[in-house]
């Protein structure tokens, strides 16, 4: 055997086990969803906890009425949660926008809080610990600027998280919004229910664990004071704040009826941005927690450590050596002598891919169709490759940051008006 | 501190001097020295002498004439040095010092290891090989050294006018070839067999090596009719013969295969031996056990018909890589045909195949009038030639006197994967511990053979040779999706229905209630 053959095997194993491991997820992802789809997601309460909803916002003029609006219809008890908007510092008008929404509805609890360049603009973290200096709720609900959750989500989420004592936090199912807008929408669309919300899915059904997803949940306060509110550092706010509410002892559930709609990257340069960060944060997080895979008190949370670790390490190692193997290949620089690799193998993960990912379409009512079935197979020969770039991108990012001891800079995703 | 260190000293000597005692058990037939020089005729001479030195399974050790030398362990030394080189003194010391025979080839050296003379005139060279094949030829060059001593000649005459002087003769310490012509077959034959003649150390005659006549190259798509027409022409001519067959690695099935293979058992039931052909190998950094996993899956399609290949026909440039030797390992005959210079993996200038202990057959010379003995050697037949051609051919072999030899009377062994055959010089073989007799049983044939050309061809061989645990669990997984897509459409579309039927009968009951002035 030589090189190639030893770096083929390493991918072939590697993409295979975390193909595995993502059909294992999908099959108890579909379990939940089925379940949860013919359960009534109502669990009422005798006394609704006052909550405050947080919404941080940096130059959301484009989006932020809709948002805000969405908020105020919520079916929540009207008296019984507040809104604060942390306007940080933004240069557009957001504040005036906000302000006009304030004065739409004199009587709901609407709270602004306009931050300068020398307390705000410091990333969602540190907005977040601004809110929620002035939040009064005892359950926190964090939607973000571009959100249009749908009336029931925030009652749905509260009532799963009271009825439930062992749960820390609780999150909802985000949808795109902006679906339509271009073929990367399509494809965030599609990546967002299939990755995001069934492996959430399948995480919470097998092992009881779930990440946040930065937007539509609530948490206690209580837990947001006892970790001493959100590290500024982390530029994946939500995958840091889970693995401390893990270390704590509680769960984080999915309910999938509680769905919000987002706004998505419409643009390729957007995207990346927005994804590199999303990277790097997880990376940071990685690193920071990568120690309790050997502590036995960390409990379930290590499997989540390692699953990080095997997407951002091993799978994205693998793709690199397969993809650069076949490039090589074909040039007839490298030769692949392993038994075994037909091409009807490669065929197999094709298909594999396409049906684990339409069996996560298939619950949604408007996604289970044709075009959706060529946008999948397009995906895997285009978007998936653009995930191996932004890994590459981030870990260069990240390793750049440490040694040049560079100071975090949010990147705030750009939105449209829709 | 002390004893780890002192334990870490003994284990580094132990390291060193283990490998080099190793070394030492190894004999040393011959040191050959020579001169650098690329282009010269000395090294030109040099790869004749290590073809020589592989197919009789010397193993040599190789210095440069400037190079100090050691002569413990060796059996004897070999000068090949281009005139205007000198042996250093040293080495000239220890060389008449020792007792080791001593062969020169051209006169550069000689003058410091024996007294010599100078004739000169018009020179013909005699070639005498085996005392049968003589081959004059006429010198350019008008002198020649030779031993001022006249010895005990090896074969082979210079004619100086009238006068004869062998042309290589042995006195009692050196033995001298006073002329050489690199490139030249009868040359390179000639010189085999005085080698080994210098080599033996009885007074007899040196045991001589046969010949093997071999259809060289046969393909299953050649016609079977005609390969008939050809063996019925060898057995008239009652000589023994092989036929290399070319190794295949799929469709065993197809008729033609099998009608091939009909043809082969009955070959070898008639006492012809068979000979697998190396897989082609195109890539230099092919690895060794994808051509071994080749080479086994020919074999077992083979055998799975019936044929037994006792041999393996391979490239001679594979006998002098450690990749080409790896590969050859599992087969104790080898035959060799010459291959420009497609040599797959790093050439090594030292003679590795010995240690192997193979039965080496090397390509005869082509274009050579004279022959040797010295070492084992095939004849190809090209199967593509008219029949009167190759029995003609056959014919001046056999007029030759050559000594034709049968593949079958040889003991071979054969491993090929997980399959093992052994070959008894009486005929006796055995597969995979099963005793196999060699007889001929007409194959029976399918009315109409099903060729899955094609996709379906495709799809088999993909499915053959695809690894069958990702496979199930594909199958599994997709299985286990399409029933639960078909599970939650069915259950949407009755929610969707369901929905559907409420709007109605609310619509309805809104129209009633209108009418009725509610």
């Amino acid at each position: 055997m030589n090189l190639a053959d030893y770096l083929t095997l390493f991918a072939m194993v590697a993409i295979w086990a975390l193909m595995a491991i993502n059909v294992f997820l999908s099959v108890g992802g579909f379990l939940y969803y089925y379940k949860m789809e013919r359960q009534d997601p109502n669990i009422p309460l005798e006394e609704y906890p006052f909550v405050s909803v947080m919404v941080p916002a940096h130059n959301e003029s484009a989006v932020i009425q809709r948002t805000v609006r969405a908020l105020l219809r919520f079916d929540y008890p009207a008296d019984r949660y507040e809104i604060i908007v942390i306007n940080d510092n933004s240069s557009d008008d957001t504040a005036e926008k906000l302000a006009a929404v304030q004065a739409e509805h004199p009587d709901r609890k609407l709270v602004v809080v306009n931050t300068d360049n020398q307390l705000g603009g410091k990333g969602k973290s540190n907005a977040l610990n601004i809110g929620f200096s002035v939040a009064k709720g005892t359950v926190l609900a964090i939607y973000d600027a571009d959100n249009t959750p749908e009336p029931r989500a925030l009652r749905i989420l509260v009532e799963h998280l009271m009825a439930d004592e062992s749960l820390g936090a609780v999150i909802g199912k985000f949808r795109t919004r902006n679906r339509n807008a271009s073929l990367l929408t399509r494809f965030v669309n599609i990546e967002t229910l299939a990755h995001q919300c069934m492996n959430q899915a399948g995480r919470w059904f097998y092992f009881g664990l779930c990440t946040i997803p930065g937007t539509n949940f609530v948490i206690h306060r209580h837990i947001i004071e006892k970790i001493g509110g959100w590290d500024p550092q982390a530029l994946s706010e939500d995958t840091e704040i889970s693995f401390r509410i893990y270390r704590m002892g509680y769960k984080i559930r999915q309910v999938p009826q509680a769905v919000t709609w987002e706004q998505e990257p419409f643009r390729l340069d957007i995207w990346m941005k927005q994804r590199t960060r999303w990277a790097m944060g997880n990376l940071y997080v990685l690193m920071n927690n990568f120690k309790y895979v050997f502590d036995p008190h960390a409990g379930k949370m290590r499997l989540d450590v390692l699953y990080y670790t095997m997407v951002y390490f091993l799978m994205a190692t693998a793709l690199i050596c397969s993809d650069t193997i076949f490039v090589l290949g074909v040039l007839g620089y490298c030769h692949v002598s392993l038994g075994g690799l037909s091409t009807l193998v490669w065929v197999m993960a094709c298909l594999l891919f396409e049906c684990n990912i339409m069996l996560t379409l298939s619950t949604e009512k408007n996604e289970f169709n044709m075009e959706s079935v060529f946008l999948v197979l397009l995906m895997l020969f285009t978007y998936a490759k653009l995930w191996v770039v932004v890994v590459v991108r981030a870990a260069w990012m990240t390793f750049k940051k440490m040694f040049t001891k560079q100071e975090v800079k949010w990147y705030k995703t750009e939105r449209s008006a829709d | 501190m002390c004893k780890r260190y002192g334990a870490a000293a003994l284990i580094l000597l132990l390291a060193l001097l283990l490998p080099l005692t190793a070394l030492a058990a190894e004999p040393t037939h011959l040191l050959v020295i020579s001169t650098e020089e690329a282009q010269g005729d000395a090294a030109r001479t040099m790869q004749t002498i290590r073809q020589i030195a592989m197919y009789s399974n010397w193993n040599c050790r190789y210095r440069s004439v400037e190079d100090p030398v050691a002569l413990t362990g060796c059996e004897g030394v070999l000068l090949c040095v281009d005139d205007g080189y000198r042996l250093p003194e040293k080495t000239v010391t220890q060389l008449l010092d020792s007792e080791l025979p001593i062969f020169v080839i051209g006169s550069g050296t000689l003058v410091q290891l024996a007294p010599v003379r100078h004739v000169q005139g018009t020179l013909v060279i005699r070639l005498e090989t085996e005392n049968r094949q003589k081959q004059d030829m006429l010198l350019k060059e008008n002198e020649v050294t030779l031993l001022a001593d006249r010895g005990e000649s090896l074969g082979g005459q210079v004619f100086v006018g009238a006068e004869a002087y062998p042309l290589c003769q042995r006195t009692e310490r050196v033995t001298h070839l006073a002329y050489y012509q690199p490139d030249n077959a009868d040359f390179a034959n000639y010189l085999a067999t005085c080698l080994q003649i210098w080599r033996w150390p009885f007074e007899d005659a040196p045991r001589g090596y046969g010949y093997y006549l071999v259809l060289d190259r046969v393909y299953p798509f050649d016609d079977p009719a005609r390969l008939m027409k050809i063996t019925d022409m060898l057995e008239e001519e009652n000589v023994p013969y092989a036929l290399s067959v070319m190794p295949l690695y799929a469709n065993g099935e197809y008729p033609a295969m099998q009608r091939f293979c009909e043809y082969l058992t009955y070959v070898q039931s008639r006492g012809a031996g068979v000979i697998l052909h190396a897989p082609l190998v195109t890539l230099q950094n092919t690895e060794t056990e994808e051509i071994k996993r080749h080479i086994s899956i020919a074999y077992e399609g083979y055998a799975n018909l019936g044929v037994y290949p006792l041999a393996i026909q391979t490239p001679e440039s594979w006998l002098l890589s450690e990749k080409g030797l790896s590969v050859l390992r599992g087969f104790r005959t080898v035959f060799t045909f010459v291959s420009g210079e497609d040599v797959y993996g790093d050439r090594v200038d030292v003679n590795l195949a010995f240690r192997d202990g193979h039965q080496l057959v090397g390509s005869a010379r082509e274009g050579a009038l004279t022959y040797t003995d010295a070492y084992a050697q095939a004849i190809y037949l090209d199967v593509n030639q008219d029949v009167e051609a190759l029995r003609a051919q056959v014919e001046a072999i056999k007029s030759s006197r050559r000594t034709l030899k049968n593949l079958r009377a040889m003991e071979n062994v054969v491993y090929a994967g997980d399959q093992f055959l052994q070959a008894a010089a009486d005929g006796t073989l055995v597969y995979n511990g099963e005793e196999i007799p060699l007889t001929y049983v007409p194959f029976e044939y399918e009315e109409k053979h099903e060729f899955y050309r094609g996709f379906m061809q495709n799809m088999k061989e993909q499915i053959e040779g695809g690894n069958k645990l990702i496979m199930l669990f594909v199958v599994v997984s997709c299985s286990f999706f399409a029933v639960a897509m078909f599970l939650v459409r069915r259950s949407i579309r009755g929610e969707l229905l369901q929905a559907k039927k409420k709007k109605t009968n609310e619509a309805v009951r809104a129209g009633k209630g209108k009418e009725r002035g509610v």
